[in-house]
């Protein structure tokens, strides 16, 4: 636990700052600024393209059979294919490397001091190889056959064979993509771990460390214990799928549950390598604009702890149905709502936080607050589906659907929102413009609540996930209007992003230059200049002198304590 | 000071009392006992374990309903309380470490506990009874469902009672079933995951190639008994317009309810008197759109979904399918029409198996 350079000299003189080019983007890097703002920009496009497909589908979900603006008439193969790859794309491709690879590589070295990540090169690779997985998703969209069709959770035999898939070259593309892309992570992971328990700072204690650089930390190691088994799995099925082999073939003595307990060993821990650092931005953004200290450090910490612990046992409650030994379901019924308890405690603390605050709703906030309000929703929805007794009627209904939307969205979308409306100034030196901001805020915020709203409703009359025309089952053909309702939102929803674009483009021209600590915040990327340079600390390493949420502390004048200022 | 703790003590006491009593009862009347609140918009409650999954899911949203409102009161409270109104405002320095703070966490945190036991409790007793029991029943309830890409083929023991033989009755997406009977169903597929669903049923199970999984449910209302609700239905509905527009002397709409109110008793409902769920899917089983729905529509109409509910290829939107229960008389004229020497061809019914499509012909290889 040793800081990893106590003189205060720095030497990047020697390889010397050049300031910020945008060319740099385009190379190679080992700065870990450019490779966190690689990650944000490629995390940024794929999210659009994920968007496009949402828009897709929706529309040939409200007008089933038409032609969709932009792209066509919308056949079934194309369809499935939509709703494969937007779930895909939005959880490997934006939910994970714009909250831990982007985050990380840009607060972590800010936050414990440090000059970089201590495995450059290593960054470095990582990112090319997650380019690389990116680039063949998108070719995965096409080849012959077109893209892969099977669901984000490619359950087998349909996967496996493309005989029954019909995408001989998208579903292989697709497990080679996901693959390279948790091999990036892997990296990535290591880095991040590794870098926060060696490098930091002179007097950064264990207890002094940022609660989302922890969280980081935590969902890192989840990723890289549950990642095993998946890669494992990933292997067998590319396998079947060119060599013959039958892992998941009955015929051939195999068995596709197999897949799918290799699958969710993975995809629930999964959940919360995304879901802690979104919540790790909002430890961070709520305390400096409710000017409070953040309630119970360690209880956050513990229950992180606890979650990332219990993630490792929940995952058959994926599988209710599928299957399995009945007997086996109650088993993971109550380890499911034991994981509720931690998480429970997570949002009272929260909440708690702002407690005799003096709060004020700058944007950051407004998403932050706005993420516990959305979050809470979607976590007691998911106690309907963790009890067996119920998930027996909204297993893949669009209940289940609208609950995890009410989880992702507010990890993907609100916290990513929050995060960079508060760290814009340090990264580009510029503040925001605060009136775009707020309606950029409430036209994203509104939509997206009656979206996911309407959907639990739709999942609750028995409609289920995946089907391209609804209007061919006469249960469901009279809620076309609510499903015109949808989509209409999600366009007002999508047109409310270009206020945000047109907000960076004018705040990056034209807008008011920012302060090297505008939120007056204690934590050590603040006293780093605005736009970081190459080494960060040019003016020596800072101190810590105590814990990153010492606000309104009595008998101080000022409302704030930076971690590295002495007494 | 011994006295007040020993008061305090008490008070617990009777908090603790007083909520196990509150939950216990609220978990007897939502999942023990069988009650007709219908939560899942309104989806009819057709089997007879519907009651108890339905009842589940009030039980939940009581329980947690109550802690996600409190949440957002109390967050929405907070945010409204503490915003700032004057730039220099001070905040408080609140820790959160001391034991006397911890106990705002802590104590919620318990009950939330026991609610958690609560659901697992009664999650597990409607699990048992829907997926871990299987009620006797004759062997000529014994059906096979077969999933394939894209079709739901059912197969029936035929005149002789028993599965596998060669009378055996197959039906291609169409299932008909007799009311007030326990059914076993053996659910398998041919080529990859399908997932039997019957949502009136609240029944859901994944076909699994390789595997044979057994499961049951038993309807509880027939097509009949359903849509002699819905006239009774209309008839009500026709009364009671009848009435108003006696009282407010308007001729127009007396005629109009009068001729609604015959029809409702000759078998048909017109869209001015359907009940709820009648004038939400009336227009389409109108399908000679008259504007009455009368004899085939209505026995249409008193069908149930079935669709598959795991992503099993291009045609997995298709791979839907159609319930029908019947009274003991109706059943039996069914069985005659596909079984007897004078068979007529119900949709499907007679093939051996559904038409296999074949699409990878045509796919790049």
């Amino acid at each position: 636990m040793s800081n990893s350079a106590q003189k205060t000299d720095h030497e990047h003189s020697a390889h010397g700052y050049h300031g910020f080019s945008w060319k740099a983007l385009f190379w190679p890097s080992t700065n870990h600024f450019i490779i966190g703002l690689q990650y944000l920009f490629t995390g940024i496009f794929m999210a659009c393209v994920g968007v496009f497909m949402a828009y897709v589908f929706r529309m040939q979900l409200a007008w089933p059979g038409t032609e969709v603006p932009l792209f066509g008439f919308v056949g079934p193969g194309d369809y499935n294919t939509m709703v494969t790859i937007h779930g895909t794309i939005m959880i490997f491709w934006v939910a994970m490397p714009v909250l831990i690879a982007a985050l990380g590589n840009f607060l972590i070295p800010l936050m414990i001091g440090a000059d970089d990540m201590v495995f450059p090169r290593l960054n470095c690779l990582s990112y090319w190889v997650f380019l690389l997985s990116a680039i063949i998703l998108v070719i995965s969209l096409f080849v012959p056959g077109g893209g892969f069709g099977g669901g984000w959770t490619a359950y087998p035999p349909l996967s496996a064979d493309a005989s029954y898939s019909l995408t001989k070259w998208g579903q292989t593309l697709w497990v080679l993509a996901v693959a390279l892309e948790f091999v990036a992570f892997l990296m990535g992971g290591i880095n991040f771990v590794t870098t926060t328990m060696n490098a930091r700072t002179k007097g950064m204690k264990m207890y002094d460390i940022p609660i989302l650089v922890w969280f980081i930390v935590i969902a890192s190691i989840l990723f890289m214990i549950s990642v095993g088994p998946l890669i494992a799995g990933a292997v067998m099925l590319l396998l079947d799928q060119l060599a013959g082999t039958a892992f998941y073939n009955v015929a051939q003595g195999g068995d596709p549950l197999l897949w799918q307990h290799l699958f969710w060993f993975f995809g629930h821990p999964e959940v919360y390598v995304v879901l802690l650092p979104a919540l790790g931005v909002c430890a961070e953004i709520i305390p400096v604009f409710a000017r409070k200290k953040l309630f119970a450090y360690k209880i956050i910490l513990y229950t992180a702890f606890a979650t990332g612990i219990l993630s490792f046992v929940v995952w058959a409650h994926h599988q209710f149905i599928a299957g399995i030994d009945p007997r086996m379901a109650n088993i993971f019924t109550v380890t499911t709502l034991l994981i509720s308890i931690p998480i429970t405690e997570m949002m009272f603390v929260y909440i708690a936080t702002l407690y005799g605050g003096a709060i004020d709703f700058k944007t950051p906030m407004l998403w932050a607050l706005a993420f516990i309000a959305e979050f809470l929703l979607g976590g007691c929805t998911g106690i309907y589906l963790g009890c067996t007794g119920v998930d027996i009627f909204f297993h893949d209904t669009y209940f289940v659907v609208a609950h995890f939307h009410f989880v992702f969205v507010p990890i993907a979308v609100l916290a990513v929102y929050a995060a960079f409306t508060y760290w814009f100034p340090k990264a580009s030196g510029k503040m925001l413009c605060e009136r775009l901001g707020k309606i950029h805020f409430w036209g994203t915020i509104i939509p997206f609540t009656v979206i996911f709203l309407l959907l639990f409703m739709l999942g609750m009359a028995g409609q289920h996930r995946r089907i391209a025309d609804f209007t061919q089952f006469p249960e469901l053909v009279s809620y076309q209007s609510v499903r015109q309702i949808v989509t209409c939102c999600l366009l007002v929803m999508i047109a409310f992003q270009t206020v945000f674009i047109w907000n960076v483009i004018k705040s990056l021209l034209w807008g008011k230059k920012a302060d090297k600590n505008p939120w007056r915040a204690n934590t050590l990327e603040w006293v780093v200049p605005n736009v970081p340079p190459h080494g960060n600390f040019v003016d020596g390493y800072p101190e810590v002198y105590r814990g990153p949420y010492e606000y309104s502390v009595k008998g101080r004048e000022k409302d704030y304590w930076p971690q590295n200022e002495p007494e | 000071m011994s006295k007040e703790r020993s008061s305090t003590t008490s008070y617990v006491v009777f908090a603790a009392t007083v909520i196990t009593f509150i939950l216990f009862a609220l978990t007897v009347f939502s999942v023990v006992m069988p009650n007709r609140v219908t939560w899942m918009m309104d989806l009819p409650q057709a089997s007879s374990y519907a009651y108890h999954i339905d009842g589940l899911f009030g039980l939940i949203t009581y329980l947690v309903g109550f802690w996600f409102i409190l949440s957002e009161i109390v967050l929405f409270y907070f945010i409204f309380r503490y915003r700032r109104k004057t730039p220099d405002q001070k905040a408080e320095y609140v820790s959160g470490e001391e034991p006397h703070e911890k106990q705002w966490i802590s104590l919620p945190h318990i009950l939330v506990i026991v609610c958690d036991i609560v659901l697992v409790v009664a999650t597990i007793f409607v699990w048992y009874k829907v997926k871990q029991t299987l009620p006797p029943t004759k062997p000529e309830n014994v059906i096979k469902v077969i999933g394939q890409q894209w079709a739901w083929t059912f197969q029936y023991p035929g005149p002789d009672k028993v599965l596998d033989t060669d009378d055996d009755v197959y039906c291609v997406d169409e299932l008909h079933l007799k009311v007030d009977t326990v059914y076993h169903f053996k659910l398998s597929s041919k080529d990859v995951l399908h997932c039997f669903s019957i949502p009136a049923f609240r029944i859901k199970q994944d076909s699994v190639p390789g595997r044979t999984i057994t499961g049951w449910f038993e309807p509880i209302i027939s097509g009949e008994q359903q849509v002699a609700r819905w006239l009774d239905g209309a008839i009500n509905v026709a009364n009671k317009q009848l009435e108003n527009a006696g009282k407010s002397k308007n001729t127009k709409a007396e005629m109009t309810a009068k001729k609604a109110l015959q029809s409702a008793k000759d078998g048909k409902i017109r869209k001015l008197v359907a009940t709820d769920y009648v004038r939400r899917v009336f227009d389409q089983y109108d399908t000679n759109g008259d504007g009455v729905l009368d004899g085939g529509e209505l026995s249409e109409m008193s069908g149930y979904d079935i669709q598959c509910a795991e992503i099993c290829g291009i045609g997995h939107g298709l791979m839907k399918g159609r319930l029908y229960v019947h009274s003991e008389s109706e059943y039996n004229k069914w069985q005659a029409s596909v079984t007897g020497k004078n068979a007529i061809k119900v949709s499907g019914a007679g093939k051996k198996e559904a038409p296999s499509v074949s699409l990878s012909e045509s796919v790049p290889q």
